[in-house]
């Protein structure tokens, strides 16, 4: 039985492997489209960060004090610094997005200080823009409290305590910050190592599914049966190794030439990472294999999954946290390979998680496989039959 | 009296629109599809902001200021303490197992140094792989320490005679004011949904559009629309293109509604200027696609560019990402891109509320998307319709 079922999964690899090299279409998404996509997609972020955003500052007070303020935002390493001479000009750039802030010194800065009075720097930050808006919220405050630091040193100085004593207690207490991943903290080194994984299964999901609805489309699903000699399993297997075997090797290519490529490293275990994307690699296949068998139109396999590349990626939890989201997605969304595969993947890549720390996610991805094992046992058989009937 | 005939324009458009109704796939991806994912997408960010982020706390100093700074994390509603731990060690199991986000590790004598004026410092382990996590963690804390730091500071001050509001002002001297504008609250589903279903809806018109006149060719039909129509290439543009607009038309005005009364979106703007720069995206998408389909008649290429062009439109956007921190070649393939243009559009006209000159332009480089989708369709229609036009052969397979 079990030689048989080899026979068949080998005959339909064969099959499959011909099938796809006469078939531009799908060598198109399983050969170019992976090599392309993972490079071109990922290096939107060769910078990994958004560099120096241009920052509009407004002095209404034209003093030595507002003046040392401004300098100090200028020499900051993640602001660049524009200074436009009223608010009204301001905002007119703020508008036209030529500045995504506006920093306001008000009339009366140096003169309150002086007097011994708290004063205030008013920060307008552009939300439309998330990313920038918070690294500029961050640069801002930074500055403005290593400035306020100076002055808290002057005040305790001018009550009797040296330098020393001074240096000690204008902080009681701080906070150190330690990154355990992605220590520069870069929208980059976030996305990389994602897209890479999107473009690898997305490819894959197409590809195969294209293949699958030409199987539907040219009635030639009774001669697969007979190739695969009547085993689901070994049609499955069979049509899912060639891309299982060139998927592994994409893996295997992303995340180490590639990841390298853009200064990124595993921190983790590459075993819980191998086990976990082949495991992937196979619930895609089913997946693929299953979903295509409602598509009577290779062309309708790429329409519709064209459409689930921003719906599986933004449910899966890698970038919005799968708590944050109702019920019934959550749910939904534990249905997708995605969703414990980038579970898994970002604390192995990013945290040095171990084959241990990842064992609820490859049950979670074997749950998966067991369900689209099933589906497509249940399913190829039925429409095998339905064509046999029919045709 | 005998009925007038209908003349080739009509007759184009209601034979486009029959088309549209017979066929499936057009319902699919015209009708079905885009609440679906409006209503999919949109909910997974229907909570707005992240909250309850988890975090670990290893106590070594077991007192009442280290108490309190925990008491001050637990009550702040980005975050929540889900354990305490004997060790950092024992702490960062919990991280490797996704239990934690971030571990607060408040060392022994922390509260004896604030006291005897030695400065001190609580230590925060962060997994900054995410960063909307970093950045809340990031801010809460530091403000967290920071206010309990001024508080010892203003005591010490008034140690040594200051008044409370002069201590303040001694502890904290300069205080940085911020206003969020546009969207205080960094709310992400004010910041992405807009912007995320308009990008789907932008795939669904360009991946239709792309078939207009490829399936006649595939269909095996377009000797059909030639004889209709005289063979005038002007009848088949607007014949063809407006059921198309009118559905994609309709589409934007109940996607407004959508992001308005079930998502409860808030635009600055005017709805009505929120649907006409919606149509404007919707026609430079269907008018490009159109062009392709013109000029490819092979159906699987021209869904393979409209899909290489648009899938990657959010990521080029310079919404996420900016697009100055891009390199150089990205910026100018953002740069063909309809929805860059949209994008920057919409954030003036319907979240920022700017004056006409501020989006003038990029709504003009809108438009002459759709221009340019115009002349070429037109161009290439007309070298289809010449009398000596060989039309390849047909691959009509089911059509669904």
């Amino acid at each position: 039985m079990i030689q048989f079922r080899l026979r068949g999964m080998i005959a339909t690899a064969k099959r499959e492997a011909r099938m796809i090299k006469a078939d531009k279409n799908i060598l198109l998404i399983i050969i170019l489209a992976p090599l392309f996509y993972a490079f071109f997609y990922t290096a939107i972020y060769y910078h990994k960060v958004e560099l120096k955003p241009a920052v509009i500052l407004v002095d209404e007070d034209h003093s030595s004090l507002s003046r040392q303020l401004l300098r100090a935002y200028e020499t900051s390493q993640y602001l660049d610094v524009y200074v436009y001479p009223g608010p009204g000009s301001a905002q007119k750039a703020m508008e036209d997005l030529d500045g995504m802030a506006i920093i306001r010194i008000p009339a009366g800065f140096q003169s309150d200080r002086q007097s011994g009075k708290r004063v205030t720097v008013s920060l307008y930050l552009n939300n439309a823009y998330f990313l920038v808006s918070n690294d500029i919220n961050k640069a801002v405050n930074e500055v403005t409290a290593t400035f306020g630091a100076g002055i808290k040193l002057k005040i305790l100085e001018s009550k009797g305590e040296n330098r020393e004593q001074a240096l000690a207690h204008i902080d009681p207490i701080s906070v150190r910050s330690h990154a355990l991943s992605n220590p520069s903290e870069s929208y980059g080194n976030f996305m990389i190592p994602a897209l890479f994984i999107l473009v690898l299964h997305q490819t894959l999901l197409i590809g195969l599914s294209e293949s699958m609805a030409d199987e539907r489309a040219t009635r030639s699903l009774g001669e697969l049966y007979r190739t695969a000699e009547g085993s689901t399993w070994a049609l499955v297997m069979g049509k899912g190794s060639f891309y299982l075997v060139l998927y592994c090797a994409y893996a295997v290519f992303f995340l180490t030439i590639g990841l390298t490529f853009f200064n990124l490293q595993v921190a983790g275990s590459y075993l819980a990472l191998a086990v976990l994307t082949v495991l992937m690699i196979l619930s895609v296949i089913y997946a693929g294999i299953f979903l295509a068998s409602f598509f009577t139109r290779k062309i309708v396999a790429l329409q519709i999954l064209a459409f689930t590349t921003y719906p599986i990626f933004l449910a899966s939890g890698y970038s919005w946290p799968e708590g944050s989201m109702p019920v019934w997605l959550q749910w939904l969304a534990n249905l997708f390979p995605g969703t414990p595969y980038f579970q898994g993947f970002s604390r192995i890549v990013f945290l040095g998680a171990d084959l241990e720390h990842v064992l609820p996610e490859l049950f979670h991805l074997l749950l998966i496989l067991a369900l689209g094992i099933t589906a497509t046992r249940l399913r190829l058989p039925k429409i095998a039959k339905w064509q046999a009937e029919h045709y | 009296m005998t009925k007038k005939p209908r003349s080739p324009w009509v007759q184009i458009a209601i034979r486009e629109w029959n088309r549209i109704l017979e066929r499936k796939t057009y319902w699919l991806l015209m009708v079905i599809l885009p609440p679906v994912l409006t209503v999919f997408i949109g909910s997974i960010y229907l909570k707005g902001s992240v909250t309850d982020i988890p975090v670990g706390i290893v106590d070594l100093d077991q007192t009442p200021l280290s108490r309190m700074l925990i008491r001050a994390i637990d009550d702040s509603q980005a975050l929540s303490v889900e354990g305490h731990y004997l060790s950092v060690t024992e702490a960062r199991q919990a991280l490797l197992f996704g239990r934690l986000q971030t571990i607060v590790v408040i060392p022994d004598g922390l509260t004896s140094d604030a006291k005897s004026g030695r400065p001190g410092s609580v230590t925060v382990l962060k997994n900054a792989s995410n960063l909307l996590y970093s950045n809340s963690v990031t801010k809460e804390i530091s403000t967290i320490v920071r206010t309990v730091s001024a508080g010892i500071l203003v005591r010490r001050f008034e140690a040594k005679g200051q008044q409370p509001d002069q201590a303040l002002a001694s502890a904290d001297p300069i205080k940085v004011d911020t206003h969020g504008l546009y969207n205080p609250t960094y709310n992400y589903e004010q910041f992405l949904i807009p912007s995320l279903l308009a990008m789907v809806l932008l795939l669904g018109v360009m991946v239709v559009s792309v078939l207009v006149i490829a399936d006649e060719f595939r269909e095996g039909t377009w000797q059909e629309v030639l004889d209709l129509s005289g063979s005038d290439w002007l009848v088949i543009f607007s014949g063809k293109s407006l059921p198309h607009l009118f559905i994609h038309g309709l589409q934007s005005v109940v996607l407004v509604f959508f992001w308005f009364h079930v998502f409860g979106i808030h635009l600055s703007g005017s709805a009505a200027g929120a649907v006409f720069l919606l149509f404007l995206l919707i026609s430079a998408g269907f008018f490009l696609g159109m062009a392709v389909s013109c000029w490819i008649h092979d159906e699987f290429l021209s869904t393979e560019v409209a899909i290489f062009f648009n899938t990657p439109a959010f990521i080029f956007s310079g919404l996420t990402f900016p697009l100055w921190a891009m390199p150089g070649l990205h910026q100018g393939f953002a740069g063909i891109l309809p929805f860059t243009h949209f994008l920057r559009a919409w954030v003036k006209l319907a979240v920022m509320n700017t004056p006409a000159d501020s989006w003038l332009g990029d709504v003009l480089i809108l438009g002459g998307f759709s221009l340019l989708g115009i002349v070429l369709s037109l161009l290439f229609l007309y070298q289809s319709t010449r009398p000596g036009f060989v039309i390849e052969e047909a691959h009509p397979e089911v059509v669904v």
